[in-house]
């Protein structure tokens, strides 16, 4: 029997947890908001929080479970109307979920006290207890708390003899409960019981008959929690989860598995009526419970795959996208116009399927920008709970997909950003109605595919950045000196809180203020290859735009040329390129300084040539190309000999086996097998880099 | 089996001294391809080139170690790909490959403060064969991460233009 790594299995379990909890986060403060509480969000809740429990048990974290069911049994009266949803009953409900998150971290951790767990639950309970009517209920659900431990107990051993067979490694914890039933089928004979054998064959029966058999036949079995019968399992999907799951869920069918969960079920009755133990048949059953309510949950086709895996796919496309293009530069030399013609054809073919395989991996990676926008509304009402702000929270372009390595990278500068935004943006209730403005404030967060690129907006209507104050502190704090800050427009200025050490609040509060955050943001962006820029307007609010890349894996760029080398310029990065006329340079101080006149802006030039120490071919500015792109706070204007041709590269990192270069962002191979070299516009002219 | 694969050597000239590193460091030996170089690299960092589909950096020891400042490449000028303890990959241009050798690691003479070309710090010791000395490189420590990344920027007044090479 395979040995059972209890932290394997807790990683999984603690990945589905987190899911878990944003699903119910979701629907608390749904019900909050609204005040009310249908059936189906009970339903949901209790589900959701079985689930937690059930898992958690399974996983050997005992403290955890036995609040998790704390929670479950409340909700439990709720679904069944011995209790009467009230809205102070969704802030108790988000407080236990708050100390069940607590509690898992801790016992995770290991640094969970008994002591501390005991005041933590009793006063869970004491709260619990102000809805209940009657004390009897409380001994009741204290008897059940008895049960649970003892659940607790059981629990994984019994799990531990199901996961025998299977050693299947990458599958995840939900799936290990059905696929080992499976195997039963193989191994029956060595691993279960003679009675088990018969009543399998009775279950067998049931399988392909119909389901709703089997579930009667559940009915009969039911123990405490079980008695209702259950909204059918595929309509019992949340929508969160589901969206996700079709990206990085589970593959498993939904059929077989309420089945397999009934024979998981029938399996353990007659096994534990043979050893006459009715607690064993109770928590056998439970289990089967347990597992067929965990397969609801995760009932889309989908499956959980490192990313990793992905990664390397999509570098073996890479090395394909190569030798593809190696291949080609060799039939382009060939002298036989007939062969060079058929297998250039012929490589056409192959050229549209690496397209397609490329696109096929590229959208696996893809996952919608719910999954970024669902922490929010949770962190948005705790912040501004503890703030005594009323915040409207709306969120658009859900469906939007972005690349799953991106999103961690994203996730802390969006934070940061609304918390700013809460603490420092928008205004108590009482000075908004004093403004004029409604007294909740508004933030929204919107995603959006434009031009290649994801732009992604935080929109406030709070008080706005103070310009002047900001101006004042980047002076006081030397970022900036007078001759700068005089000439400084306001976008600039408004550019200046991501400044590093600099924050404007009177008081530092223990959401924001300690001048740690903006600057984070605008590193943490500028490492996805992205941008964020601020608009703000003063007394009406601001707005934080960030743009980012797409993908971290692919690049569409344009070949340049600066002497005899070349370069590759993303181009998502260029605004525009000109020709310039001599008329349009200007030189600045000492005639060091060049700026292009476009328009009626003035763009600094920068010598590529200089900036990467190459010869080059044209001295004259008239002579060669500018190129104007965007760069960390300005545009600036890239003077290079000639452009080549546009093509799509995949990004290797150059700092893997070296380190990073002035100026470059990144590096591809070629299709002769040579490395290009990718500028980074962002940083070209950071002269400490 | 008795030949332990990590007291295997692969030897080669740098100048007119024969050095070595453990074969099991030795991930492939190739001739001179196209190098692009790195803008603001030392004169020893070549630049870089297509290892296996990774991006790997190309450095000279002799011009690391002052053994020959104006070599010259051409399609017969060896790279031997190293790969360090901490898997990066890294090609080192050399003079020639000589040899593999059978060497007793934990038998080597202390290296020299003197008489080598390489400081002492980078050598694990020296092999004695017949009348044949090999200095047994360290490579790890030679290409140590932090220091390769600290050397190996350009110096400001040393810039030069970097030409294309062969």
């Amino acid at each position: 029997m395979a040995v059972f790594d209890i932290n394997k299995y807790r990683q999984m379990f603690l990945e589905e947890a987190e899911d878990i909890f944003e699903t119910i986060d979701t629907l608390l403060l749904e019900a909050e908001d609204t005040g009310d509480m249908d059936n189906e969000t009970v339903n949901a809740l209790f589900r959701s929080v079985h689930t937690l429990k059930g898992n958690s048990a399974s996983v050997e974290l005992s403290m955890f479970a036995a609040l998790a069911h704390e929670l479950e049994f409340f909700m439990d009266r709720l679904r069944n109307g011995e209790l009467q949803f009230e809205e102070s009953m969704a802030e108790l409900l988000i407080e236990g979920i708050d100390t069940l998150k607590q509690i898992l971290e801790m016992e995770l951790s290991e640094t969970l006290e008994e002591s501390f767990y005991q005041n933590t639950k009793a006063d869970l309970l004491q709260k619990i207890k102000a809805f209940s009517e009657d004390s009897k209920e409380i001994a009741e659900l204290i008897s059940h708390e008895e049960e649970k431990d003892d659940f607790g107990l059981l629990l994984p051993i019994d799990e531990e003899e199901g996961f025998g067979p299977l050693s299947g490694e990458t599958l995840p914890l939900s799936e290990e409960i059905p696929e080992s039933m499976e195997e039963y089928f193989g191994l029956f004979d060595d691993e279960v019981p003679h009675e088990a054998v018969l009543a399998f064959e009775d279950v067998f029966g049931f399988f392909d008959d119909l389901e709703e058999v089997a579930m009667s036949e559940a009915k009969e079995d039911t123990f405490g929690f079980f008695d209702e019968p259950e909204v059918p399992v595929a309509a019992i999907v949340t929508p969160s989860v589901e969206s996700d799951d079709e990206h990085f869920g589970f593959f498993v069918d939904i059929e077989t598995k309420t089945v397999q969960a009934d024979v998981v079920r029938n399996i353990a009755e007659p096994k534990s009526g043979a050893q006459a133990k009715s607690s064993v048949g109770e928590v056998s059953s439970d289990e089967g419970k347990g597992s067929k309510k965990f397969k609801a949950d995760t009932t889309s086709n989908s499956i959980r795959v490192d990313l990793s895996k992905i990664d390397g796919l999509m570098n073996n496309i890479g090395e394909l996208v190569i030798a593809h293009s190696m291949l080609s530069q060799y039939i382009y030399t060939m002298e036989d116009q007939k062969t060079k013609s058929d297998l250039s054809e012929r490589l056409e073919l192959i050229d549209r399927h690496i397209r397609e395989l490329q696109e096929s991996v590229m959208s696996v990676r893809m996952v919608p920008m719910e999954t970024v926008f669902s922490k929010f509304p949770k962190v948005i009402r705790d912040t501004a709970k503890k703030l005594d702000k009323k915040i409207d929270f709306r969120s658009f372009g859900e469906t939007v997909e972005i690349d799953k390595a991106m999103i961690e990278g994203l996730t802390d500068p969006l934070m940061h950003i609304v918390r700013n935004g809460l603490d420092h943006g928008i205004e108590s209730p009482e000075k908004r109605l004093k403004a004029g403005k409604p007294e909740s404030g508004t933030l929204i967060m919107s995603a959006e595919q434009a031009n290649g690129q994801m732009i992604i907006k935080i929109q406030d209507d709070g008080g706005g950045i103070n310009l002047a104050k900001v101006t004042a502190k980047a002076l006081e704090n030397g970022v900036i000196d007078e001759h700068q800050a005089s000439s400084m427009s306001d976008e600039e200025k408004a550019m200046l809180i991501f400044a590093p050490g600099l924050s404007t609040a009177d008081a530092v509060t223990d959401i924001s203020g300690r001048g740690v955050g903006m600057d984070v943001v605008m590193s943490n962006i500028k490492k996805l290859g992205g941008i964020v820029k601020v608009d703000t307007e003063e007394g009406y609010g601001s707005t934080f735009t960030i743009a980012l890349p797409l993908t971290l894996a692919i690049l569409d760029g344009l070949n340049i040329r600066v002497g005899k080398e070349q370069f590759i310029l993303p181009l998502s990065a260029i605004i525009e390129s000109i020709k310039p006329e001599e008329d349009m340079i200007k030189q600045i101080g000492d005639n060091q300084s060049e700026v292009l006149m476009l328009r009626n802006e003035f763009i600094p030039v920068v010598r590529l040539h200089t900036i990467f120490n190459v010869e080059y071919e044209h001295q004259k500015l008239s002579d060669g190309l500018l190129i104007v792109v965007r760069s960390a706070a300005q545009k600036i204007a890239l003077f290079v000999d000639e452009f080549m041709n546009q093509q799509q590269f995949v990004i290797k990192p150059l700092d893997r086996n070296f380190r990073n270069a002035r100026g470059i962002g990144g590096a591809t191979v070629r299709g002769d097998g040579t490395i290009g070299l990718i500028i980074d516009t962002m940083n070209i002219l950071d002269k400490n880099y | 089996m008795s030949i332990n694969e990590s007291n295997q050597l692969l030897t080669f000239k740098l100048g007119n001294e024969t050095y070595g590193i453990q074969i099991s460091k030795v991930r492939e030996i190739l001739t001179y391809p196209t190098v692009t170089p790195i803008p603001d690299a030392s004169r020893w960092v070549k630049g870089v080139i297509n290892l296996r589909g990774e991006v790997a950096p190309v450095i000279d020891l002799r011009v690391r170690f002052n053994i020959n400042n104006d070599p010259i490449y051409t399609n017969r000028t060896i790279i031997i790909a190293v790969k360090t303890q901490d898997a990066r990959m890294i090609g080192l241009v050399v003079d020639e490959v000589s040899d593999m050798e059978n060497a007793e690691l934990d038998r080597l003479y202390p290296a020299p403060d003197m008489g080598t070309s390489i400081a002492p710090e980078y050598l694990k010791g020296l092999f004695k064969k017949e009348d044949k000395m090999i200095v047994i490189l360290d490579i790890d420590r030679i290409l140590d991460k932090e220091e390769m990344q600290r050397l190996s920027r350009q110096a400001p007044e040393a810039s030069h233009v970097l030409s294309t090479t062969a």
